[in-house]
Formats: structure tokens, sequence, C-alpha cells
């Protein structure tokens, strides 16, 4: 399996494996975070909508 | 991926959270829950279904996570689950706690507020259901463990069908039927050609406590009422010639192939390819009979 998770062993430091997983797990949970907002606004929308009968 | 990774001051990659949620079983989990929504009577928004799904996917996901985060000892002694992250030591069992608790409070309060109580109330007795009855209390103790766990499994179609009409009605309850009876012969026929595995682990499953032959009789007396499950809507009316026929046709293979495997014996260093073909086709089974449903449901 191509893994780009990386190993101190693979030239990379453990501080800068550290610091990689940390933004490649920052960068995830932002994703998540924007799909959640985009996912509450529609949810609301939808159910504004279902209230007033559309 | 590899043990290589295996460094506990690590932080824990993204890539095995994801992979505590076991994706391939969530797969099965997602698509009969959305089977059991579109098969409902009643039409969702397309958002609210989508959030539905994407609940039980969550829901699913967090039971797997804690069944990881428990059995963690247990998937070390099996070559089939020891390269998971919390055995291949790529992760704490604490963050596989906090996530898969997390995760399933998340899940149920999305539904709640999105859906309906019915199906948050559903989706939880499944989690707690897969983790406290079928991971802590039966996996170790009986090889009954996938008779009873299975049912945890069998909740999705309940949950999808809930989350559109607001209530269960008798073809979401055959359903569930279907997978709880569903569940012994597919696991069953895993359980013939990883029996080693399961002994070494410890696990009494029933190969391995009440031997091959008992399994054998076993995953032929089950198929009996699953195909009965399967097969009882059409003449119910509540579903269609579609569904009845592909019932008829995939639920007769299904049997032809039980048979096989139940009166068969295993040779030394035996390939056991009926039983593989058997577990495969099972999964094709499910698939095939929930994608019927819809198709019939389109259309009526």
């Amino acid at each position: 399996m191509n893994d780009s998770r990386g190993t101190p062993g693979q030239g990379l430091s453990e501080t800068e494996l550290v610091r990689s997983r940390q933004r490649a797990r920052a960068r995830v949970m932002a994703l998540l975070l924007g799909g959640f907002v985009v996912l509450v606004f529609a949810i609301s929308i939808v159910k504004m909508q279902l209230a007033h009968g559309g | 991926m590899s043990a290589a990774n295996a460094n506990p001051a690590l932080p824990a990659d993204w890539r095995d959270f994801l992979a505590l949620t076991k994706p391939r079983v969530m797969t099965l989990v997602v698509f009969t829950g959305l089977c059991g929504m579109l098969a409902a009577p009643v039409h969702i928004h397309p958002v609210l279904g989508f959030t539905a799904i994407l609940c039980i996917a969550l829901g699913a996901g967090a039971a797997g996570a804690l069944n990881q985060w428990y059995e963690a000892d247990l998937d070390a002694k099996m070559k089939r689950t020891q390269g998971r992250p919390l055995p291949a030591g790529r992760m704490d069992r604490q963050s596989a706690l906090h996530f898969g608790v997390g995760l399933a409070v998340f899940s149920l309060v999305l539904m709640y507020v999105a859906i309906n109580l019915i199906a948050t109330v559903i989706l939880a007795v499944s989690i707690l259901f897969y983790v406290f009855v079928y991971t802590i209390w039966l996996k170790r103790r009986t090889p009954q463990n996938i008779v009873i766990g299975g049912a945890a499994g069998a909740f999705p179609p309940l949950i999808g069908w809930a989350a559109a009409t607001g209530d269960v009605a008798t073809l979401p309850l055959l359903l569930f039927a279907l997978i709880f009876l569903w569940t012994p012969p597919h696991f069953w026929a895993l359980a013939l050609f990883v029996k080693t595995d399961y002994a070494n682990a410890g696990v009494p499953m029933l190969p391995v406590v009440s031997g091959e032959r008992t399994t054998r009789i076993q995953i032929g007396l089950y198929t009996l009422p699953m195909i009965a499950a399967a097969a009882a809507p059409w003449p119910l009316g509540l579903t269609g010639l579609a569904y009845g026929l592909t019932a008829a046709v995939m639920s007769g293979i299904f049997l032809a192939m039980a048979i096989q495997v139940a009166t068969r014996r295993s040779e030394p260093d035996d390939r056991m390819i009926p039983e593989k073909r058997l577990f495969k086709f099972s999964i094709l089974y499910l698939f095939v009979l929930f994608g019927a449903l819809v198709i019939d449901r389109w259309l009526e």
C-alpha cells in the first residue's frame, strides 16, 4: 500500500512526523467541520420549508 | 499499511480513525438502511434522507470503533485483524474510546435534531446492542454470539424506514428478520474457513466449540427460516412481483449453496471453496434483495 504517513526511518525526524500528522488531522477536521456547517444550514432551510408547507 | 508505523508517541493518523469505523462493514449497513428508507411509502426530503443515512453510517462507525477498542487484545491474536490500528500499535486505546463515544453521541444528537425520536431510539439501541450485548457480553462467552449479536446489524432498514415514516411497520420488521436470520449462515461460513484464527484467539465460534459437522448443519437449518423471511413480503402483499421473483431465484441459489456446505465434510488441506463461495454469495444476496425491494417500489 502506498502510505504517505511516513516513519522516522524514512528521512523524517520524529518532530516533523508529529507535525505532519497534526497538520493532516487538522485539515481533515476543518473539512469535516465545513461539511457539518453546510449540512446544518441545509437542514435548517429544509425544516423551515417543511414547517411552512413547502 | 503495516505495523512499521507503530510508535505510541506519535499521534494516530486520520486514516487510522477511519479504519476504526470498519468502512467495509459500513457499506452493507448504509445500503440496507438506504433501502429501508427508499422502500418506505413516504417520501423523505433528500437532505433529511442524506442526514439520516449519514447518522446510520456514523452510528455504525462508532459501534465499530468501540468494538475495536474493547477487542484490541483479541484482534492482536488473529491474522485477519492484527493489522488494525490498535493491535498494530498505531493508536492508543483511549483515543479509540473517545472517538467511538464521541461519534456515537454525535450521530444520535444529529439524528434526533434532524430526523425524529423513533429513528434515534432504534439507532441508540443498535449501537448499545452491538457494543454491550455482542462485543462485551456474548462474543467471548458463547457460540451463540453471532446469532443474538446479529440483531445489531439488522437494525439499519428499520432505522431507514423510521426516518422516513416516523413509525415501524411489518415490512421493515421482516427486513430485520431477514438480516437477523442471514447472519448465522453468513458468519459460520466465514468461521469454517478461518476456524484456526478464532481458535487461537479463544473466540468460542461454533466450529471451534461444537465442531465442523454441527456448524454445517446449523448453516443449513438457519437458511430455511431466512428464506421464509426473504420471501414473506411478497405473499403478504407488501411487495410486488419484481421483488418476489428476485427473492425466489436468489434464495434458491442460496439454499443450493447452503445444502452443499451442510452436507460435505472437509478433507485435510481442504481449500474450503464451497464455504468461501457461500460467504461471498451471502453478501451479494443481501445487496440484490434489498436492491430489488427498492426497484420494486419504484415500479409500483
